[in-house]
């Protein structure tokens, strides 16, 4: 038998994405955040059988997003994937089955990555859709009339989620209690002091996504705070863009760089007591 | 520390027999690695060629962490591990030519037995079609044809050996590593594993093979290395080994309703006893010469002299092995 050559480029990307699909983003937390993702539409639901005015809407749509899905849901799903996607190889011991792989580094990350990004977006999208429907259906040709601003809504939340996927690729390569640690980013620090009206919140994904989506869309429910509030300059739509892009480079360099160090010394027991094992 | 062997028999039975293949050395030298406080390799120098080497040692002894760093998994903390002169860790051309059965249970239980090693295939840079093919002929090999559509979570502890084998056996590799890869085998799985192991040495295949088993390596190959704390306690044949272990008496218990009057048979024969102990169900003997030993217990068995029902060697495992050396 012939070897095959080394995998490079496209070809290994794509091979890694595929691999990855069925190797660490297994169905538990897909259903874990298929749940998530579907408790506002659950409530929305119930607000459109039982028809109350208020809740309803275009600006109600923006108000259900930007509280339910861009602050809380997405981070959390995108939490169950992310810290998954290097983190249960090395907890469940399946690390040799990717580090032994002769695949650049960079590459492997790059193709979790896309996975985890591919699959929330197989469940995030037609979410988002449907809240958009549940929302605008009492509304005579708003669903028509909005499209544009759905999409670009879209827009944002695929790269505010690419961020996030990054972030918690990089916590879970780096970290053993990664989704805990993870959470207390996502309540902390992206909930908590992206939404005040502080200068520094500057620094978090929640406020350029909304500062994104708000200056795209025009929607004044995604007006971060710290603007609405006018204390400081309006930041511009691609300065955040940079930024959101600039997160996604940052945390993916960063968990390649770990990933290139990461020893695997052997099952769960040798994770995490660090010791020899015979 | 390191006993008086061959440092050169080391590379095993399949030395001289490889074919195609290009003969792939692995090289340690002055290697050392901690875990925190624990020295679990302390300067190890080996040379291991094309054929099968055991990794022999008891629980503890470094063998994991060695295997560990042939594979590139970790870095030694001092030395180097070099494949055909290369660096290992982080080296694609490297990890291209090693397979690695790790002695792990971990598996992605929900893929099927062809999924999981199709999925492999293609990021080893198989074609789809070329990784079906392949698929199909390494679990050939290891015998799981009737089992390549099942759950790999349904499979027993033997079929996840066979098919960690068929994993590391994906890309035809030049060095294979095997980590205690005959444990929780049935006799038959064992056989079949133990052949297949036999013939990639005799392809010429660098494999690496640890237990802490000395029969389970010497039906694999000739060519051993015993660790012991870390260290390379000795290197040779399974006879250099043996040879070594004839300086020391040997014991054997002998399980029998008259032991007072085996005992008696047994003073009878001048030379053969280095020491004798009575129980109530038998005696444990010391003898230099454990073949006439057994020779004359069959004789005294065969006449019915002496109703003995049970002849156990004490000294063939490992652990005895390394307390003579070490002493």
């Amino acid at each position: 038998m012939a070897r095959p050559a080394l995998p490079t480029g496209w070809s290994a990307l794509a091979a890694v994405v595929s691999g990855t699909g069925t190797g660490a983003l297994r169905g538990k937390r897909l259903l874990s955040m298929s749940l998530l993702l579907g408790l506002p539409l659950l409530v929305q639901a119930g607000v459109l059988i039982w028809g109350a005015e208020r809740g309803s809407g275009f600006a109600h749509f923006v108000d259900m997003l930007d509280h339910s899905y861009l602050r809380i849901i997405l981070p959390l799903a995108l939490i169950l994937l992310g810290t998954a996607a290097f983190g249960d190889e090395w907890e469940g011991g399946t690390a040799y089955y990717v580090v032994g792989l002769p695949v650049p580094r960079v590459t492997l990350v790059i193709g979790r990555w896309l996975a985890c990004l591919q699959r929330a977006l197989l469940l995030a999208v037609p979410a988002i859709v449907i809240l958009y429907v549940l929302c605008l259906a009492r509304h005579e040709g708003a669903l028509a009339h909005y499209l544009p601003d759905l999409l670009l809504v879209l827009v944002g939340m695929v790269l505010v989620m690419a961020g996030y996927t990054a972030v918690f690729i990089f916590l879970g390569l780096a970290l053993r209690r990664s989704v805990m640690i993870a959470l207390g980013y996502v309540l902390f620090f992206e909930g908590f002091i992206g939404s005040m009206p502080l200068g520094f919140s500057i620094l978090s994904l929640s406020f350029h996504s909304r500062n994104l989506i708000w200056l795209m869309t025009g929607q004044d429910g995604f007006m971060p705070q710290v603007h609405s509030m006018q204390q400081v300059e309006p930041t511009g739509a691609v300065t955040s863009l940079a930024w959101m892009l600039g997160y996604q480079v940052v945390f993916l360099a960063l968990a390649t760089w770990v990933l290139k160090r990461k020893e695997f010394t052997g099952g769960p027991e040798a994770v995490t007591t660090g010791t020899a094992t015979g | 520390m390191t006993a008086t062997l061959d440092p050169r028999a080391g590379s095993g039975q399949g030395a001289a027999t490889h074919g195609r293949r290009t003969p792939c050395e692995l090289r340690m030298s002055k290697v050392s690695r901690w875990y925190g406080d624990v020295l679990a390799l302390d300067a190890v120098d080996l040379v291991i060629g094309p054929g099968v080497t055991g990794l022999l040692g008891p629980n503890g002894a470094g063998k994991s962490t060695l295997i560990r760093l042939i594979t590139g998994l970790a870095t030694p903390g001092d030395g180097t591990v070099l494949v055909d002169g290369q660096p290992v860790r982080n080296n694609l051309s490297v990890l291209a030519r090693i397979g690695y059965v790790p002695d792990g249970d971990g598996l992605y239980e929900e893929l099927t037995l062809r999924r999981f090693l199709t999925d492999q295939a293609r990021q080893r840079g198989f074609t789809r079609e070329a990784a079906g093919r392949r698929v199909i002929e390494v679990v050939e090999r290891v015998g799981m044809t009737a089992a390549i559509d099942r759950r790999t979570g349904a499979f027993s502890k033997g079929m996840r050996q066979r098919l960690k084998l068929a994993q590391a056996l994906l890309h035809d590799p030049d060095v294979l590593v095997l980590d205690e890869p005959l444990t929780g085998l049935d006799p038959v799985m064992r056989r079949d594993f133990i052949r297949v192991v036999r013939e990639l040495g005799d392809e010429g295949v660098t494999v690496v093979v640890s237990s802490h088993v000395l029969h389970e390596i010497e039906a694999m190959t000739n060519g051993i290395i015993l660790l012991h704390h870390g260290q390379v306690l000795a290197e040779g044949t399974v006879p250099d080994i043996r040879d070594l272990l004839d300086k020391y008496a040997r014991r054997i218990r002998v399980m029998t309703s008259r032991p007072r009057e085996l005992a008696g048979q047994l003073l009878a024969h001048e030379g053969l006893l280095a020491g004798l102990t009575l129980a109530d169900d038998g005696v444990v003997l010391e003898t230099l010469r454990p073949d006439r030993m057994c020779t004359l217990l069959a004789e005294l068995a065969a006449d019915g002299r002496i109703d003995i029902t049970a002849v156990e060697p004490l000294d063939e495992d490992l652990s005895s092995v390394f307390a003579y050396l070490v002493n």
